[in-house]
């Protein structure tokens, strides 16, 4: 009877309060009567291993208890999917290209390596961890709360089948999308064959004074001067494909998707080549470079981080592609495209 | 369709029908073991873990009524239909040969369907 005493026990610690005395006493009268019964059927006092076997047909004390509980969720069926959407969102535009950053660092930038031996490695990945937590902890409690709002609402019945968003075709590109993409690569495509520049206005204190020219973007430049602007010429073309039938065909979006790819790919090539240089950047911005030194250490520093961004936005938009050519072939398949 | 499916389904199926087994049964006033053990007897057997939540629900909608009485010198809980009880009980009643109509004929049409 010991283990019964304690099984019930275990049980009494999950139940509500006001209902602990009340269901435990139900539950003692049922294990009891069952016992009794096999004791009749069997003719002899069930030993302990014999109660232990009627005890774990029950179920476990938590399994028990819980039956008695309300029903409770923090994010409901309802809302579940979306919310799941939204923490892969959260993963494939920040952790996952935080994560390659870290891994292209360690890859092609020597002195990245140097300075982070053994233990400190990990250390660039902590931060990413608590950063992953936090987005996890906020997206949860955000919908947490909207799962309330959403139940409030929906006894209240005010929902609007008028307000609906309209069904959005996926694989087509809209035209103003098509026009702006134009406009924004000729002026791309301009630039950087030299038909215009844009005056870099640094100043320090109210002090400026010439700045050594960025072997960095010089030297990208003369590496990718002429892929680059193949590129962009390309993609103004695509655009203009797109304005006349934006219906996209995977010709289209895998041509971009390679674009997209050898973007990252001449960045990282270049930056890896220039790490030094952008570590002794860093260097001289944080520890406390004055002048014109500074000003350059400034630029240098910010050119490879914009170069970083670049190189993240168009991998994401690779694997975009690539994710659009698997939605054109799954929805040809099923006989819709 | 493997075995587990089945079992799932058929569980759902059954499901829905507990509660109306267990007002029908409290028609007369019984305690929850032997309640179980009538159910069971009678085919629609329901583990402890479903039917104790269920007659704590089923209570506090008010469709039933209990009290504590000692039997065999031990403290027992006796369920018994409520006034509530018994105008729901009829309803479903009626609601309950409404879908076994319904089903017996989609049934037979599937049946001849079939062949």
């Amino acid at each position: 009877m010991d283990l019964v005493e304690r099984y019930l026990n275990a049980i009494r610690f999950w139940l509500p309060k006001n209902q602990k005395a009340d269901v435990i006493a139900e539950l003692a009268e049922d294990i009891r009567s069952q016992i009794e019964e096999r004791e009749k059927e069997f003719g002899h006092p069930l030993d302990e291993e014999e109660v232990s076997a009627l005890l774990k047909k029950r179920g476990s004390p938590f399994t028990v208890a819980g039956r008695f509980l309300p029903q409770r969720h923090l994010v409901g069926p309802q809302l579940y999917p979306i919310y799941e959407f939204v923490l892969k969102l959260a993963a494939g535009i920040y952790l996952i290209p935080a994560f390659l950053v870290w891994v292209c660092l360690l890859i092609f930038v020597p002195s990245y390596r140097a300075a982070h031996s053994g233990a400190a490695l990990f250390q660039g990945l902590g931060s990413l961890w608590t950063t992953a937590l936090t987005m996890f902890a906020m997206i949860t409690v955000g919908f947490a709360v909207g799962e309330r709002l959403q139940r409030q609402s929906a006894a209240r019945g005010d929902w609007n089948p008028r307000r609906l968003p309209a069904v959005r075709n996926v694989l087509r590109i809209p035209r103003a999308s098509s026009l702006a993409d134009i406009v924004a690569n000729l002026l791309v495509l301009v630039w950087w064959l030299g038909g215009f520049s844009f005056p870099i206005v640094l100043s320090l204190n109210g002090a400026s004074a010439p700045l050594p020219p960025s072997l960095l973007w010089r030297d990208f430049q003369t590496r990718y001067f002429f892929p680059i602007a193949v590129f962009i010429g390309v993609s103004v073309v695509l655009a203009l494909i797109n304005l006349v039938r934006p219906n996209l065909t995977p010709l289209r979006v895998g041509t971009r998707a390679v674009i997209d790819a050898a973007a990252p790919i001449m960045i990282f090539v270049t930056l890896g080549a220039h790490a030094e240089e952008i570590r002794a950047a860093w260097t001289a911005m944080t520890a406390g470079a004055t002048g014109p030194a500074k000003l350059a250490a400034i630029r240098d520093w910010s050119l490879a981080l914009t170069l970083g961004i670049i190189a993240a936005a168009c991998l994401f938009s690779c694997v975009r592609g690539v994710l659009r050519i698997k939605r054109w072939r799954a929805l040809q398949s099923s006989g819709r495209a | 369709m493997t075995n587990d499916q089945f079992e799932n389904l058929r569980l759902e199926l059954r499901r829905g029908c507990v509660p109306l087994a267990v007002l029908a049964e409290l028609r007369r006033e019984q305690y929850g073991y032997t309640l179980r053990k009538a159910l069971a007897e009678r085919g629609m057997a329901v583990d402890e873990g479903t039917l104790y939540p269920l007659l704590r629900r089923l209570e506090s909608h008010g469709l039933l009524a209990s009290d504590w009485r000692e039997e065999d010198k031990r403290p027992k809980r006796f369920y018994h239909l409520s006034s509530e009880g018994q105008r729901i009980l009829k309803q479903l009643s009626a609601e309950w040969e409404t879908i076994t109509a319904s089903l017996n004929e989609i049934m037979k049409e599937t049946n001849h369907g079939s062949r």
